[in-house]
């Protein structure tokens, strides 16, 4: 394992990977601090990129964009009372009374460590939890694995959203979107109705950007009428920083930091459940465990330690499945599993062995941009406070332009913006009939794994049964049984739906 | 969103049902929508699953190409069917209040889209460009036009959008192609 540690280490810390991982630290600071803007469209757009750097260079940049949106949400929520991020909306309800107080700084501050802590946090727990389970997942034959998938589709068509149905209904049109092309055991096309646009699959890139990126900045268009923008809730006094009480003033709260972060990452490591949802439990939990509930909601610490916290630690979480399983914990493990899928490296529970130089430069990658983004947001928040206040009319049209030029990018082909159109229809149409998107981009990565396992149970014994007679399989499969029961029941109850996406 | 549609056509003043008659709540929200968007899917999903029984059986193993996609375009089928019983009846209800509150209700929401569908239409129109135009130019134009259509009508807007379009198609034309050796499309012009 040390050495693991000390490859790790060589391939992370090399001259080119490092100023990619700050640009990328910085690029999702800025991206999730910009409200409207999610840390998945910041990630998806970053994918293009790393195509042409080498796997380890590219995935850690990504991480960085990661771990740097998952902090940046906060400075929004903080100084004008409005979430960067759907993973920041609890930040608000602490910090932002603090700053209005008088005293920014120290909100941002704490909220500055409590993430640094957190994805710290999450990363001994992942570096701890994903290895013994991976050697697990690898004594899995297909049966299992189908089952396992069932199970992840099931609870994550449950959590997001508002309705288990829609949620369903969601997953499976990605799952039915990635059958789109050649079968993945005959290499038959399937459902390309002869144009050549579709013959060669939906490109996972252009489903991921049209999704999470077209369709949400439509999104902001509709928007763009009611709030005439940010600004008018500015805080103007000059921010002093004080990192050293800050600090301080984070681990002086030990039990909350390690409740909220633990919190984190098994809610990041539940597949579809993410730091939207994270932040909002963690800071739930630590007001339930306060001696003084009541305080909550008035500017105290314990809420900004728990918010940020929450969120940063689901960065760790959700690589646990992702690393062990090759089952991404949310739509952002989605783009790493990509990313990596990109360069012909096979994600599952076979990464460990055969590529332990990927997963250990993992987590060290994780590490250093926790510790990027630290260096970054103490020497220089006050400056990402002015991207906040880019008019929206200018970043809209930039960004569809990107996004655009991204998808060009993996293939070299227009047929494929041809489609990124349609996908981005589609994702919005989705969007505004409230159907959650997170299980349709997880269904795309998550159908083809469990088509072809499948298959090849079925071609090792036709013999259905064996779905529930070896004990593995049927437990997850009566997992994803119970889940769904449990999820309809709870649901008949309407409540207000958690975000969707992180 | 407070100009809810007091006269409805059929003069019924019933309580659960007012809110269809307001655009602005999230198209999610009307069941009659809702409805028929499930019934549109079931439609699809039936034809597909129609074209998936075309698809080739396999010699080597049990299940073909068809076999997988088939239980998926089913399970949607199903899902789809739940989801039209659960909406019917309230669907029915909002039918009640007659095609004119319905079309008026369509006309305001496409009215409060008309922003979106604008962009989308610039976007569509963009991507179709890039390739008889090129990129370099067909980016300058979508993103000159939308910074115009979305951001206030004057001089100096006018001016930082110009430059903005400029520096964005230029600026990401030499880093596709300087730092990672993607050509975008350069069309006839350059």
């Amino acid at each position: 394992m040390l050495d693991g540690f000390a490859v790790g280490f060589l391939e992370i810390l090399q001259l080119a990977t490092l100023v990619t991982m700050f640009v990328g630290v910085v690029a999702g600071i800025v991206a999730s601090a910009i409200p409207g803007f999610t840390i998945t469209m910041a990630i998806v757009l970053t994918l293009p990129l790393t195509f042409y750097m080498p796997p380890v260079q590219g995935i850690a940049t990504m991480l960085g964009v990661y771990v740097g949106g998952l902090t940046g949400g906060m400075i929004s929520a903080a100084l004008l009372g409005i979430p960067g991020t759907p993973s920041a909306v609890a930040t608000t309800f602490d910090a932002y009374p603090m700053a209005r107080k008088g005293d920014p700084g120290r909100a941002l501050g704490i909220g500055i460590f409590a993430s640094f802590f957190g994805t710290l946090i999450s990363i001994i727990v992942l570096v701890l939890a994903a290895p013994p389970l991976a050697i697990v997942a690898i004594g899995l034959g297909p049966w299992e694995y189908f089952s396992l998938i069932v199970f992840a589709m099931t609870v994550i068509a449950s959590l997001v959203g508002r309705s288990v149905v829609r949620g369903l209904i969601a997953g499976l049109i990605g799952i039915f979107l990635a059958t789109i092309g050649s079968d993945p055991m005959m290499n038959s096309p399937r459902f390309t109705f002869d144009l050549a646009m579709l013959s060669t699959g939906l490109p996972f890139l252009a489903v991921l950007i049209g999704v999470y990126a077209v369709s949400q900045l439509l999104g902001e268009v509709e928007e763009m009428r009611s709030d005439s923008g940010t600004g008018e809730a500015l805080i103007e006094e000059r921010i002093v920083f004080r990192p050293l009480p800050y600090l301080m003033d984070t681990i002086r709260r030990p039990v909350n930091l390690i409740r909220s972060s633990l919190v984190g990452v098994f809610i990041g490591a539940v597949p579809g459940a993410g730091s939207s949802i994270a932040n909002l439990v963690a800071y739930d939990q630590a007001r339930r465990a306060s001696t003084d509930p009541d305080s909550f909601g008035t500017g105290v610490p314990e809420g900004v330690v728990a918010s940020e916290s929450g969120n940063s630690s689901t960065a760790g979480g959700g690589l646990i499945p992702m690393i062990a399983l090759g089952i991404p914990g949310s739509a952002v493990d989605a783009v790493l599993m990509a990313s990596l899928m990109v360069h012909g490296i096979a994600v599952g529970p076979r990464l460990m062995v055969d590529n332990p130089e990927i997963v250990y430069s993992i987590f060290v990658g994780l590490f250093i941009g926790a510790l990027l983004m630290l260096l970054i947001t103490l020497s220089s928040m006050r400056y990402f406070l002015m991207v906040t206040k880019i008019p929206k009319h200018i970043i809209i049209p930039a960004v569809l332009v990107f996004c655009a030029v991204g998808v060009f990018a993996l293939n070299n082909r227009v047929a494929d913006i041809h489609l990124l159109f349609f996908v981005g229809v589609l994702g919005y149409v989705m969007k505004k009939m409230d159907y959650p998107l997170a299980p349709l981009v997880l269904g795309v990565i998550l159908g083809p794994i469990a088509e072809t396992n499948l298959r090849r149970a079925l071609s090792i014994s036709e013999d259905l049964t064996l779905f529930i007679t070896r004990p593995v399989s049927a437990a997850f499969l009566a997992l994803a049984v119970i889940s769904l029961v449990v999820f309809l029941r709870h649901r008949m109850r309407p409540r207000a739906g958690v975000g969707a996406d992180s | 969103m407070s100009d809810s549609h007091s006269d409805n056509a059929s003069g019924r003043s019933d309580r659960p049902e007012d809110y269809a008659l307001q655009p602005k709540a999230i198209a999610g929200d009307s069941a009659l929508l809702q409805f028929a968007f499930n019934l549109l899917m079931l439609l699809a999903f039936a034809y597909l699953f129609w074209e998936a029984m075309a698809l080739p059986e396999s010699r080597w193993e049990p299940l073909g190409a068809g076999t997988f996609p088939r239980i998926v375009l089913g399970l949607l089928m199903f899902l789809n069917v739940v989801m039209i019983i659960q909406t019917a009846r309230q669907a029915l209800s909002e039918l009640r209040y007659g095609p004119r509150a319905l079309f008026d209700v369509a006309l305001r929401t496409t009215l409060e889209f008309r922003l979106v569908f604008s962009v989308l239409g610039a976007f569509a129109l963009f991507l179709l460009l890039i390739r008889p135009l090129g990129f370099l130019i067909a980016a300058f134009l979508f993103a000159f036009g939308v910074q115009l259509l979305l951001g206030p009508r004057t001089w100096r807007n006018l001016v930082i959008s110009a430059i903005i379009a400029l520096v964005l198609s230029v600026g990401l034309q030499v880093l596709f192609a300087q730092v990672l050796h993607v050509f975008l499309p350069r069309g006839p012009f350059s």
